[in-house]
């Protein structure tokens, strides 16, 4: 008997209770009180130091489709970002979840200070992913959750797929999450960026009316009960320093600025007056990166160099040619190829001088001195950005094996 | 007598418990002292104790496979070698707390959504009885059987985070001031002392052709993947890395592949949690042998409950004061440590071997 106890039950025994232990069967929560949140919407309480947080909660998704987008939203007011949580939790009763918050919405009116004053919340809990995408949006976080948008029945799902999914390798978007962004702030530039997502009326079918009627409402429902839906443009993107917003990038900077951290393939780049033979036309370009560089060299002063060869086809021109000349690996001329470079690098110059005017130090040059010129690091560590000078060296290629 | 272990199994207990024992906590606590230079504080403990591994184990064969305490008995009496085990069973309660608190607060945080209460931890300790009961028979099992696991949820972990990983974040390497480096590798020094179970092995394991050379091959690799382990977890978080505390629960978590293939990066975390079940115990394990060989008990589970008793009570009284303990373990009690785990063997060098007890 006290060899089976020994050999045999103690070792179940024992193993059980660490299986309890280890897969938390003595903390689990019901799950019919606990709501999964999505996404979180931070807003700033009109005259009061205040947060607004309005939280999207994963809902079983509705046989019928009159069910409504807002209706998954529940919002709370507090002193600090746990405090609103918290605030939903006890008016609501739900537990909220937050492991599977995968989106942080900054309404605009957060925008005028430090919001590393609250997104800091997200970097000392360990309670949401800190690998959660960090927008800002045009208007009201609240607003921008409750839209309808025909990408899908949820915001907060057509938002991250606009952010991150398969177009990511566009470089439309500096999409940012809260780690990333909080490395940002906390580095030697003090610096930071995440997308600007303004929302963009669009036309579509009106909803088809089933059962003769009732049950009104819009298929993906609709915040306001009116049948306007939206889509998100997230090609701009605001500039941080010492987090507070300091400026934005416009489309074409945020792409190019995108060019340093991203593999470019299959970019596209618009020229509005190309000379391609004999026409001259509005063209899209293809671009797709052979190599690049991006480093900060001190000689006698500090100089940024950007470097970039790249390879290019032409997309589509707005003009009518001879079916000969309709593939994409259509020969560009060098006096094209010399007009794109020239924009590139234009935009390149005109981004950099924003930066040193907002002293917004996007290209992390304070950490380029830290890291690699250490020695002359005390020397320029207060004023980096305003002593570089920019040296862009752009070479575009023509692309002669691309796809048709 | 109990039967030997194998030298095998040594050298997976270091690749596997002993590896994974320094990721959870050290990283993040290094970096708050080293910052970028985190990895060099690293290395500074690892090769400082290894020396002290290869110390033991010529001292094993110099003395032909005889227990330090039989080494002790006849180089200083039996008295003196009574008080040296009391010691060592002292420094390994004390090794044991940071690791069992480590791997609580691991579990509750990576599992549990609410705050358990610490009693709900104590269950811990009806595991690490039994696993002490087992004695160094159970640390070589277990560790045959971590070495796979812990392989696997190393592999997941770092091909996870490779790809975010920025290995310009540990620049610059020199010029730097050295004083934070060495701060931080005394700060952090408690993670280390791996050498003391090599010590207490002697005379444990089948002596075999090339041991050294194994068991030293095998610390090498802890250290290397200790060393990459730090440098990738700074490359992917830069200054937030001394907030990583958990950090095989946070590292390579943004990685995109994640959105497509699932949260995968669940995997080595349950890995390493279960790993770390292992490892927090194995000092404990350490220390009741060293109370059997002070005090001879009748009952060979008793040194396993006074041990795990002693522990659960200190879990119970101090785990609302952690970051106090662990100030007063790593800033004052590790010279304690030091000077029982290296200063005490080293004195045997100048100590004559009497060959006639």
């Amino acid at each position: 008997m006290m060899k089976f106890l020994k050999t045999k039950f103690l070792p179940i025994l024992v193993g059980l209770t660490l299986l309890l232990f280890l897969t938390n069967n003595f903390g689990l929560i019901d799950i019919e009180k606990t709501a999964i949140i999505i996404a979180l919407g931070i807003d700033k309480v009109e005259n009061s130091q205040k947060y607004e947080v309005t939280a999207q909660i994963a809902v079983p998704q509705a046989t019928n489709s009159s069910k409504n987008n807002d209706d998954a939203l529940v919002s709370g007011k507090g002193a600090t970002i746990a405090d609103a949580i918290d605030d939903i939790a006890v008016t609501t009763g739900w537990y909220p979840l937050l492991a599977f918050c995968n989106l942080i919405v900054l309404g605009e009116n957060t925008l005028k200070t430090n919001v590393m004053t609250f997104v800091d919340e997200f970097i000392r809990t360990d309670k949401i992913p800190d690998s959660s995408l960090l927008v800002a949006c045009e208007g009201k976080a609240q607003d921008l959750l409750t839209t309808a948008t025909p990408l899908d029945s949820v915001s907060a799902f057509a938002l991250e797929k606009i952010l991150v999914k398969d177009i990511a390798k566009l470089n439309r978007i500096s999409f940012v999450n809260v780690k990333d962004f909080a490395k940002g702030y906390f580095s030697k530039s003090k610096s930071s960026y995440m997308p600007y997502i303004k929302k963009t009326k669009v036309e579509t079918a009106p909803p088809v009316q089933e059962g003769g009627g009732g049950g009104g409402g819009s298929e993906g429902g609709s915040g306001d009960g009116s049948n306007e839906k939206y889509v998100f443009d997230g090609t701009t993107t605001l500039m941080f320093k010492n987090g507070v917003n300091v400026g934005m990038l416009d489309e074409n900077q945020t792409l190019t600025f995108n060019l340093r951290k991203h593999e470019s393939i299959d970019t596209f780049f618009d020229m509005e007056n190309i000379k391609i033979g004999e026409k001259t036309a509005a063209a899209t370009i293809g671009l797709n990166e052979v190599k690049k560089r991006f480093a900060l060299e001190i000689k006698d002063e500090p100089v940024f160099h950007i470097e970039l060869t790249i390879k290019c086809h032409v997309e589509d021109v707005n003009c009518s040619e001879e079916v000969k000349d309709l593939f994409t690996t259509q020969v560009i001329p060098d006096e094209a190829l010399r007009q794109i470079e020239n924009k590139i690098e234009e935009i390149y110059k005109e981004s950099f001088k924003k930066m040193q005017q907002s002293d917004c130090d996007l290209y992390s040059l304070t950490d380029e001195l830290y890291k690699f010129h250490y020695k002359k690091y005390k020397l320029y560590k207060d004023d980096v950005l305003q002593k570089t000078s920019i040296n862009v060296k752009i070479k575009c290629e023509l692309q002669r094996n691309n796809r048709t | 007598m109990q039967s030997k272990i194998n030298v095998r199994q040594i050298c997976f207990m270091l690749i596997s418990t002993s590896t994974i024992g320094k990721m959870i906590v050290a990283p993040a606590v290094t970096a708050r002292y080293s910052q970028e230079s985190l990895w060099i504080s690293a290395l500074i403990n690892l090769i400082i104790d290894g020396l002290f591994a290869l110390y033991f184990l010529y001292m094993n064969d110099k003395f032909s496979n005889r227990t330090f305490y039989s080494i002790l008995e006849s180089s200083v009496g039996k008295v003196a070698a009574k008080i040296v085990y009391s010691l060592f069973a002292i420094y390994f309660l004390f090794r044991a707390f940071t690791p069992i608190m480590e791997q609580k607060n691991y579990i509750e945080i990576a599992l549990y959504e609410t705050a358990p209460s610490v009693l709900t931890f104590l269950i811990f300790f009806l595991f690490s009885a039994y696993f002490c009961y087992k004695g160094f028979k159970g640390i070589a099992r277990s560790a045959d059987v971590c070495i796979w696991i812990a392989a696997f949820g190393i592999c997941v972990l770092t091909a996870l985070s490779v790809s975010l990983t920025d290995l310009s974040n540990l620049l610059p390497i020199v010029g730097v001031p050295l004083k934070n480096v060495f701060i931080g590798a005394k700060n952090t020094a408690v993670w280390y002392f791996d050498s003391a179970y090599i010590l207490i092995f002697m005379g444990h394991f089948k002596s075999e052709k090339g041991y050294k050379t194994k068991i030293m091959v095998s610390y090498g690799i802890m250290a290397l993947i200790v060393v990459t382990y730090f440098a990738i977890l700074y490359g992917e978080f830069a200054a937030l890395t001394e907030r990583q505390y958990f950090a095989p629960i946070q590292m390579g978590k943004s990685d995109v592949a994640l959105s497509s293939i699932g949260r995968i990066d669940y995997i080595p975390g349950f890995i390493y949690a279960l790993v770390c079940t292992f490892g927090s115990a194995i000092p404990l394990v350490f220390s009741s042998y060293c109370l059997k060989e002070v005090f001879p008990f009748k009952r060979k589970i008793i040194p396993p409950l006074i041990v795990n008793a002693i522990a659960a009570a200190a879990i119970v009284i101090a785990h609302d004061y952690f970051i106090e303990t662990f100030r007063f373990i790593s800033k004052t009690l590790v010279w304690g440590f030091a000077a029982i785990v290296y200063l005490i063997p080293l004195a045997l060098i100048f100590i004559k071997k009497r060959e006639s007890v």
